[in-house]
């Protein structure tokens, strides 16, 4: 995906006489890099990308710039720019107190990969339409040779992103809420009984139906098993696809691409997407940010994204709707990818993620939870349980809540 | 009596013959365990990805230069030559600065000396992540953020206290006479160290300089925040191709092995060297 | 040369000292100035950071709220609070006491062993320096690929013995040892290697007298060889007790402090706290927490093992 950006990076230096220095960091590690980068008011990197659940974070840090002021100017942005085509839904993780500070890079929601071949097999006619279909199906799949369902199980993966996206089927959806799993109040809905349904759900998938040591699977490990006919479903980030349909594994050629349609408890706006931003660096001087600017219009731009998707085959790229819509089909695409894009894009979570920038420590509790219930340490309720004790405290602690 | 010696001598020959064969075992075996990532680097470096991620793992597999040209076509060569700059700079200065100081520290005994040692076993033992987002501000600000310098800065927290106190044991253990004699014969002591002193430690000088440049040749978290384009080093380089959605651990293992061989090729070469440089320090 | 100037002498150096008597002053300012350009670097390049950390650590400064306020001591009231200490603590502590007494005796034994006369010991004496060269990170990507539950070499050799294959990295009980393990790696080589060097130098005389005598192998070993090289251990073990209480790269990579917070160290926990969660004055407060930590180890290792010191 980056490489990609890379190449077109060049076109960009050739239209604009804008010269990008282009440095790629240790996924795993730039986090670590841009805390200090930012704490130390550095301003040596212009534009930069990373979570756009961490906007409150970099706000905070004061090395987010606006983009309404850049967008506003039309000497900056042509007019083809479309900037309403970018979908709002997705913007509001980059939106904080009502002022944009970022642009989704990608688009992301819960795709599930799925081995047709396999599902034959166990006489399955197709991928499930439900929570409780999936968690039924994953059973019937696992056999000697194969498990049912992969999940990522790791601390660090994490492993409460997958386990997110499904919660938000079984939650009833909150317009008000702060996120997936907490009220508008910040207090953790981990104890209500769809949520304590979900852990029991999740126990028996990650115990009976996924491969053996799933608890330190990470997105590469879960990859490499389903593209090699080692499991039968998996559930995760649908920008992952072009790594699934261009890879080389023995089961690529039989692997089918689904969305779970949205459940009663929340009919459209069920779709977990949390992608990274394109950031403007607060700390540059006015010609940099310009020139970052120019950078990010660029990358978001309707013809950016319509090559991505025609030359290089890599639909995640897109993240403007009418773009996905206007190629039903696209040669080197599957086309039920292309269906279930559609499908993620009109149904996304406009709240998914909490205003907060506790929110990141938040989440250990959770991750540590799901975690017990994989090895086996607690017993699904009573993780939960403890799960929702800590956050709140974690809440407390740090003045979220009083 | 004759019989009794000839049995004795041949169950002590014996015994010997079987903890001679003992301890091969247990080298042996040991052995195995250090060689075992060793063998995962080098193979993995010459497989494609297909191979590399093969579950479970092959030992036959058509091997490849695709992980080399991926590297080569990214900036690691550079980041090679950026390393090597770095570790012969902090090599340096940690011997310069380091071997008088820990000569100071084995011989003298002035006002604050306590204090001194104190505090550069506090450097030495604080984790460096305490460090690295301070330091960081205070670069920006005096301007040399990403510098050479103001990475081996940096490298010189953890290296400086550990060439003082290893060079300290060692010339605790050179017995006085030698300088005593020297400064009798006229010398002051800093010639005395220089003409007299530093000649018979040597050994123990490139020993310690040694594992300094492998420790900063090695070095990762320092490296990842600190540097910046122009300065990347291998390390990081290297870690660029482990990511969370997709892992290109042939890349990885081949950067890693370029990284490791000019050490390794070292190694041989070293190796008596070292060991020998490790002896003199224990002279009685 | 006059007489009583033999050598190994306990006292020769407090002796050079007052011999030297008349030449103190230049002397010691040779030695102060000798001293002082290291202390110097350090120290300057040090003290912001380390004050900044106490000063810190008495303030509610997180990324979100970068603001100095000052809280007094409420962050260290924090620590008694905090659910996850007691487990962090009792973490760091069982990671050091196994992996460094393993370390020490491991290291020992193959030192023993390779200060033998043996064909092909030169071998051993060459392979053995690896670990020591290898960058840590490159060693704990190696182990993390070579743990992997399906992919992993480890596995698919027990396989071959016939050995159950296990969840080394996701597994409660297996992830710490785990990384015990691959700390090994590096770490008995280390210790090795500083007591080959020792035994490579002892005299051999009282050795012959001891095996003359009629000593077994064992009781040469234990009542000459070992309180011999007391000094040298002592020193290797210092040296990879902070080495280990400072272990970064193999948590992050291998097991990423999990699962749950199996793995988690003091220093793994302080870099989840100032970085991930940019907690940072949290953080400060557990570094200080590390320091003071690290003291009593030291401590008792200085003092069981020391030399004859000034």
């Amino acid at each position: 995906m980056y490489d990609y950006q890379h190449t077109q990076i060049a076109l960009f230096t050739k239209d604009t006489g804008i010269s990008v220095n282009f440095q790629e960091i240790p996924e795993a590690s730039i986090l670590t890099k841009l805390q200090a980068a930012q704490t130390a008011h550095d301003h040596s990197y212009d534009f930069y990308e990373v979570p756009a659940s961490l906007t409150p974070q970099y706000v905070s840090l004061k090395g987010a710039a606006p983009i309404k002021p850049f967008l506003n100017n039309t000497s900056l942005t042509p007019s083809n720019y479309d900037f309403a085509g970018l979908p709002p839904g997705s913007m509001t993780q980059c939106t904080v107190k009502g002022t944009l500070y970022c642009v989704p890079a990608f688009s992301t929601g819960p795709e599930l990969y799925y081995n047709k071949q396999m599902f034959k097999a166990a006489g399955l006619s197709g991928p499930p339409q439900t929570m409780q279909a999936l968690v039924a199906d994953a059973n019937k799949l696992t056999t000697s040779n194969q498990a049912g369902i992969c999940l990522r199980g790791s601390n660090t993966a994490p492993n409460s992103f997958p386990a997110q996206m499904m919660l938000l089927y079984y939650l009833n959806y909150q317009a008000n809420g702060q996120g997936i799993w907490l009220n508008s109040d910040y207090t953790p809905r981990l104890t209500e009984p769809a949520a304590l349904q979900f852990a029991n759900d999740y126990s028996t998938l990650m115990t009976k139906d996924a491969p053996k040591g799933v608890g330190a699977y990470g997105y590469p490990e879960c990859l490499a098993a389903m593209s090699n006919g080692k499991v039968a479903m998996w559930l995760d980030d649908s920008a992952a696809a072009s790594y699934v349909f261009n890879g080389q594994g023995s089961a690529v050629p039989n692997i089918g691409y689904a969305s779970i349609p949205c459940p009663p408890t929340n009919p459209s706006k069920c779709q977990l997407s949390a992608p990274w931003g394109m950031f403007i660096n607060q700390n540059s001087d006015a010609a940099h940010q310009t020139a970052a600017y120019k950078l990010m219009a660029f990358l978001s731009s309707p013809s950016f994204q319509q090559g991505a998707l025609d030359n290089g085959k890599i639909p995640a790229l897109v993240t403007r709707p009418s773009v996905l819509a206007s190629a039903s089909t696209v040669s080197g695409i599957p086309s039920d990818l292309l269906t279930s894009l559609n499908y993620i894009q009109t149904h996304i979570d406009p709240n998914a993620i909490p205003q907060t920038s506790v929110f990141n420590q938040a989440q250990q509790p959770l991750n540590v939870a799901l975690s017990d219930i994989i090895s086996g340490q607690s017993k699904p309720d009573n993780a939960f349980k403890t799960a929702q004790s800590q956050i709140t405290a974690i809440l407390k602690q740090n003045g979220v809540t009083s | 009596m004759a019989t009794y010696d000839a049995v004795h001598g041949r169950l002590r020959s014996w015994r010997r013959l079987t903890a001679s064969f003992a301890s091969h075992v247990v080298l042996l075996l040991f052995l195995g365990f250090v060689l075992l990532p060793v063998i995962w680097v080098a193979l993995t470096a010459f497989k494609a990805p297909k191979d590399a991620y093969a579950t479970p793992p092959t030992i036959t597999f058509h091997p490849t230069l695709l992980n080399f040209h991926v590297l080569f076509q990214s900036q690691f060569v550079a980041d090679l030559g950026h390393s090597a700059i770095l570790m012969v700079l902090s090599t340096a200065v940690a011997l310069l600065l380091g071997v008088p100081a820990g000569y100071s520290l084995a011989r003298a005994n002035f006002k604050g000396k306590r204090f001194m040692t104190a505090w550069l076993v506090i450097a030495y033992v604080t984790p460096v992540i305490v460090f690295i987002i301070p330091l960081y501000v205070e670069y920006l600000k005096i301007g040399i953020s990403g510098s050479y310098l103001a990475l081996v800065l940096a490298y010189e927290i953890g290296l400086l206290p550990f060439t003082i106190f290893m060079m300290r044991s060692y010339f605790a253990d050179l017995p006085v006479q030698l300088e005593e004699a020297a400064l009798i014969d006229g010398c002051n002591r800093a010639r005395a160290l220089r003409l007299v002193v530093l000649p018979v430690m040597w050994p123990a000088v490139v020993t310690v300089g040694i594992l300094v440049a492998i420790a900063s040749w090695g070095e990762y978290f320092v490296a990842l925040v600190l540097t910046n384009q122009s300065t990347t080093t291998a390390p990081v380089a290297i870690y660029t191709y482990v990511g969370i959605e997709s892992s290109n651990w042939g890349a990885m293992a081949a950067g890693s092995l370029l990284v490791v061989l000019p050490v390794l090729i070292l190694a041989v070469f070293i190796q008596r060297g070292l060991i020998r440089g490790l002896t003199s320090g224990a002279v009685k | 040369m006059p007489s009583g100037q033999t050598v190994a002498r306990p006292g020769g150096r407090l002796s050079a000292g007052r011999r030297a008597g008349r030449r103190s002053r230049s002397d010691r300012r040779f030695f102060v100035l000798a001293a002082l350009p290291a202390f110097v670097v350090v120290f300057l390049v040090t003290i912001v950071p380390l004050a900044a950390a106490f000063g810190l650590s008495l303030t509610s400064y997180t990324s979100a709220n970068p603001v100095v306020k000052w809280v007094g001591l409420r962050n260290y009231k924090l620590l008694f609070s905090d659910p996850n200490v007691p487990t962090v603590l009792i973490v760091t502590a069982s990671f050091a006491v196994a992996a460094v007494v393993l370390e020490g005796v491991v290291g020992t034994v193959l030192a023993l062993l390779m200060s033998r006369k043996m064909r092909g010991v030169s071998v051993y004496r060459v392979l053995y320096l690896i670990p020591l060269m290898v960058a840590g990170i490159a060693a704990a990507v190696s182990w993390k690929a070579l743990l992997d539950t399906s992919a992993g070499w480890v596995n698919s050799i027990l396989h071959v013995f016939g050995i159950p294959q296990a969840n080394w990295l996701a597994s409660p009980t297996l992830a710490l040892p785990s990384i015990v393990i691959a700390d090994i790696w590096t770490g008995a080589p280390v210790v090795a290697v500083l007591v080959l060097a020792a035994l490579l130098g002892m005299p051999e005389d009282p050795l012959e007298a001891a095996r003359i005598d009629g000593a077994s192998q064992l009781q040469v070993v234990r009542y000459i060889i070992l309180p011999a090289i007391r000094p040298v251990l002592g020193f290797a073990v210092i040296f990879r007790t902070v080495d280990v209480f400072r272990q970064f790269g193999l948590i992050q990579i291998l097991t990423g402090g999990g699962p749950g917070v199996k793995t988690t160290t003091l220093n793994y926990y302080i870099y989840q706290n100032v970085f991930t969660y940019g907690n940072v004055a949290y953080g400060s407060t557990l570094a200080v927490l590390l320091i003071v930590a690290m003291a009593i180890p030291l401590g008792i290792i200085y003092l069981l093992t020391r030399r004859r010191e000034i």
